[in-house]
Order: structure tokens, then sequence, then C-alpha cells
């Protein structure tokens, strides 16, 4: 009697297991009872009816899972893969990799310049390539002696005899090698200019477009080639001692980003990527708070302030009446970047 | 837990130390060494606390990850912060003439020996 209240509680719940097996238990002790067995019956029913509804459910639960595996899967992007992509020269992909990337995280600075310096290189590759092709057709290429005609002319896709002067020929395919070997040959003949004149602009542009670079608001003149924004005309010779400052910063590996901001925050001058408002505002705070904490303590005024990170580093100094701010990645050389900077500080104490 | 005595092995080589301190990312000084009575270690853990957690946010906004260290040079002295166990960093404060390179050798050395402790 017992487990057949038992069975019919646990009907109630929907614990269908357990209610077959108090019915099984009341028939074990009387197989006679109709009751139970009627009951045990309609359970069982019950059981087959409810079981696709289960089955649906858990097919629905597996399905989801091989689609997030499948997601995990196909979103495989990582800075790894990226700059596994830049050593191998696959330019292109890794471009593709850090953008997904950027996508995700677009406050990333570091992320922003690997794609810059990604596309930096793709671009020069192509406009290497380009200048190689062009050449050859126009028969100003000095060829590698050991490179032969019917290679080129693979490289190339084209069969042009009179463009270029037969040696010996054999056979044998064309490999990488080949192609380096032609793009290093004709790599000085390339006219540096070309290639740096309109990059920076461009790469700067392409990145505005993909929103992966925010403009700064109050920027009024973006400097050509020396990728240096300003946030008005320089107006004095100090002005123009900062713009050269900030082009030789630059120019130490590592550094991603050189900023230039007024005592009370408000941004003046940037090379390399341009950054937020928001961005410098909250290094201006940290000067402000280190400078309010040494004057408590009496330790007189900041000169400099290093924050290191895991990936990178952000150095503060004061420089005349302006605060710099150099944002560096885990490359920086800070030997070199001390020069650097003695040698800025020398420049605008002499501008003063 | 014997903070102090780590305290002392840092401070002990250097010529120039003014006062180290564990101190706690809430700012509350849970140990200090002062060589100069000007150098209040409680001063010192309620302004720089503000600091290191704005470093950490602009480190995080900059896509730098997580600040370890911290220097700050002015006029007089030198500071320097480390990040202990994610929860504390210990402060170092060192004259001008001081050897800097020296003095973050002997931070780092003492970070697994406080980490140790505070585990």
């Amino acid at each position: 009697m017992a487990h057949s209240f038992l069975g019919e509680l646990y009907v109630m719940g929907k614990n269908f297991t357990l209610a077959i097996e108090a019915y099984q238990k009341v028939l074990a002790l009387n197989p006679d009872d109709e009751i139970a067995q009627t009951r045990l019956k309609q359970t069982i029913e019950k059981v087959t009816e409810v079981s696709p509804k289960e089955a649906q459910k858990k097919a629905n639960a597996e399905v989801k899972k091989d689609e997030k595996k499948a997601a995990a899967k196909i979103s495989t992007a990582t800075v790894t893969i990226a700059e596994l992509y830049m050593q191998q020269g696959h330019f292109e992909k890794a471009v593709e990799v850090f953008q997904e990337l950027l996508a995700e995280d677009p406050q990333n600075l570091l992320l922003r310049q690997k794609l810059s310096e990604a596309m930096e290189t793709h671009q020069k590759q192509r406009s290497l390539e380009n200048s190689v092709v062009d050449k050859l057709k126009k028969d100003e290429f000095v060829r590698p002696p050991d490179l032969k005609e019917d290679k080129i002319e693979e490289i190339l896709g084209v069969s042009n005899e009179s463009s270029i002067k037969a040696t010996a020929l054999d056979d044998s395919k064309f490999t990488s090698e080949d192609i380096l070997q032609v793009m290093q040959f004709s790599q000085s003949e390339v006219p540096l200019e070309e290639e740096t004149k309109t990059e920076p602009a461009e790469i700067k542009k392409q990145l505005v477009e993909k929103k992966h670079l925010e403009p700064l608001t109050n920027v009024v003149q973006q400097v050509g080639s020396s990728g240096i924004t300003l946030a008005a005309e320089p107006d004095s010779k100090k002005q123009r001692s900062m713009q050269e400052s900030l082009a030789k910063l630059q120019s130490v590996e590592g550094i991603v980003s050189c900023v230039f901001f007024n005592p009370n925050g408000d941004f003046l001058m940037t090379t390399g990527m341009t950054i937020e408002r928001n961005f410098f505002q909250s290094i201006f705070h940290i000067l402000t708070n280190s400078q309010h904490a040494e004057e408590q303590l009496n330790h007189g005024l900041i000169r400099q302030v290093i924050l290191k990170s895991e990936q990178g580093q952000i150095f503060l100094m004061k420089v005349a009446q302006y605060n710099l701010m150099v944002l560096a990645n885990e490359k920086i050389n800070i030997g070199r970047l001390r020069v650097v900077l003695e040698t800025t500080l020398n420049r605008l104490a002499s501008a003063e | 837990m014997d903070f102090k005595k780590i305290l002392h092995e840092i401070l002990e080589p250097l010529d120039g130390a003014l006062g180290a301190g564990l101190i706690g990312m809430d700012g509350i000084v849970i140990d200090q060494i002062s060589n100069q009575a000007s150098l209040d270690m409680n001063v010192v853990g309620a302004e720089y606390s503000s600091i290191i957690k704005n470093a950490q946010k602009a480190s995080s906004d900059f896509g730098l990850g997580m600040t370890s260290e911290i220097l700050i040079a002015t006029d007089k002295t030198v500071i320097i912060m480390m990040l202990v166990a994610k929860n504390y960093f210990v402060t170092l404060a060192l004259q001008n003439e001081s050897n800097l390179g020296r003095g973050r050798l002997e931070l780092k050395r003492a970070i697994p020996k406080f980490e140790k402790d505070l585990s």
C-alpha cells in the first residue's frame, strides 16, 4: 500500500522511473494487484510519451554543444597566429586576424599598432612586387646571374623573349627563393620615398574607415608623411620643436604613440596612433594624483612617472610646461628612449 | 609573518634609502620602516593606492595588461612601487642619487618572500 501511494506521488512529481520501481515493488509483493498493474502500465505509457520530448531536448543540447565547439574552432584568431602569419610572409592573413581581434577589443592600442605594422608590411610587399614586375617588363631589371630566364617568366606569368636576355636554361622549377632573389635584387632600385610618402596617411585612413582608430575631435591638421596629428597649427618655434621631437621619438623601436598634452589635460599633438581624449585624461589623473602625493610628502615636483605593465610601458614626463606621454610595447629599447628623450628635453629647453 | 625583516633586507644594502613599506590596495599600511621622519608611510599608503588603481585602469584601457610596477621620480626622491599578490604593493623611497637599479632588484627579490607569507 505504501509503495502504491509512493508510486502515485512519484507520478505526480513526474518522476516516472521511481514511480515504475515503486509499482514494481507492489507487484512483487502482490502480483495480482490490478490497480498497481494499471498504474504501472499508465506510467510506462507516460514515460514513452515524455521520452521523445526529452530526446529532442537532449538532441538540441547536443547541437548547441557542437555549435559552440564549431564556433570555438572557427574563432582561432589570436595574436600568436597573426604573428606566425607575419613571420611566414602571409601579411594579408595577418591583417585579417588582427582586424578580427580588434573587432573584439577595439580599444587595444597594441593590436592597432600590430595591425598597422601588418598593413604597412603588406603594402610594402605589394609595391615591391609591382615594381619588380614593372622593371622586368621595362627591361630595367638587373637579373641575378644564377636566376634562369624561364623561372622569371614563370614568376611573372609572361613570356616576353625580347625583354629578357637569355642565359643557360634548365628544366628545374622555380622556388620561393628565386622570387625572393628577384625581390632582393630589385629592392635597392625601388625609390624608398615613393613607398613611404603616402603610406601612413593611407593606413590611418583605412583604420579610421574600419573604426579601429577614432579620430580626435579637436584635430585641425594632420601632417602628411610624418604621421603627426596636431590640435592646432604650430604657432611658435617651440611647438615646431615639439613636433620635431615627436617625430624623433617615433623612430625608437617599440614606441606605439607619443602625445603632448597641456597641464590642464588638453591634447596638443600626437604621433603614431591618435589616442582618444578620455584615454589620456586617465593618464593626466595619474600625473595630478602623483603630484598631490609628492606635495604631501614634500618630495618636490614630479619629473617622471613610469608604469610598467605585462605588455608594455607608459612613460609620463614634464617637458617644460607640457606633459609628454610615451606609450611603448614590450619591444621598447629603454636605453635608446632615454637618449632620445634627453635630446628632446634639451631641444625644447633651448626653444623656450 | 615577519614583514619588517623582509623590509629591512630591502633597505639594508641601499645607500640613500628613505624607507619601505608593505601596503594594501585599500591604502592601509601593513608594515613599514622609515629612515626619515618626514616619510609618513600612512600618507604614502593613502596617496599611492589611488595612483596604483588609476594606473591599473589606464594600463587596461591601453591594452597593456596588469600593471606590475610604478616609478615616480621627483626633484628629491624616487618612489618605486611593485605589486605583491594582486592585493598589496611594496613601496621603496630612495634619494635621487641612490642606486635605482639596485633598489628595483631588492624589491624584486623581496616579492616572493612577501607572497609566501601572504598566501
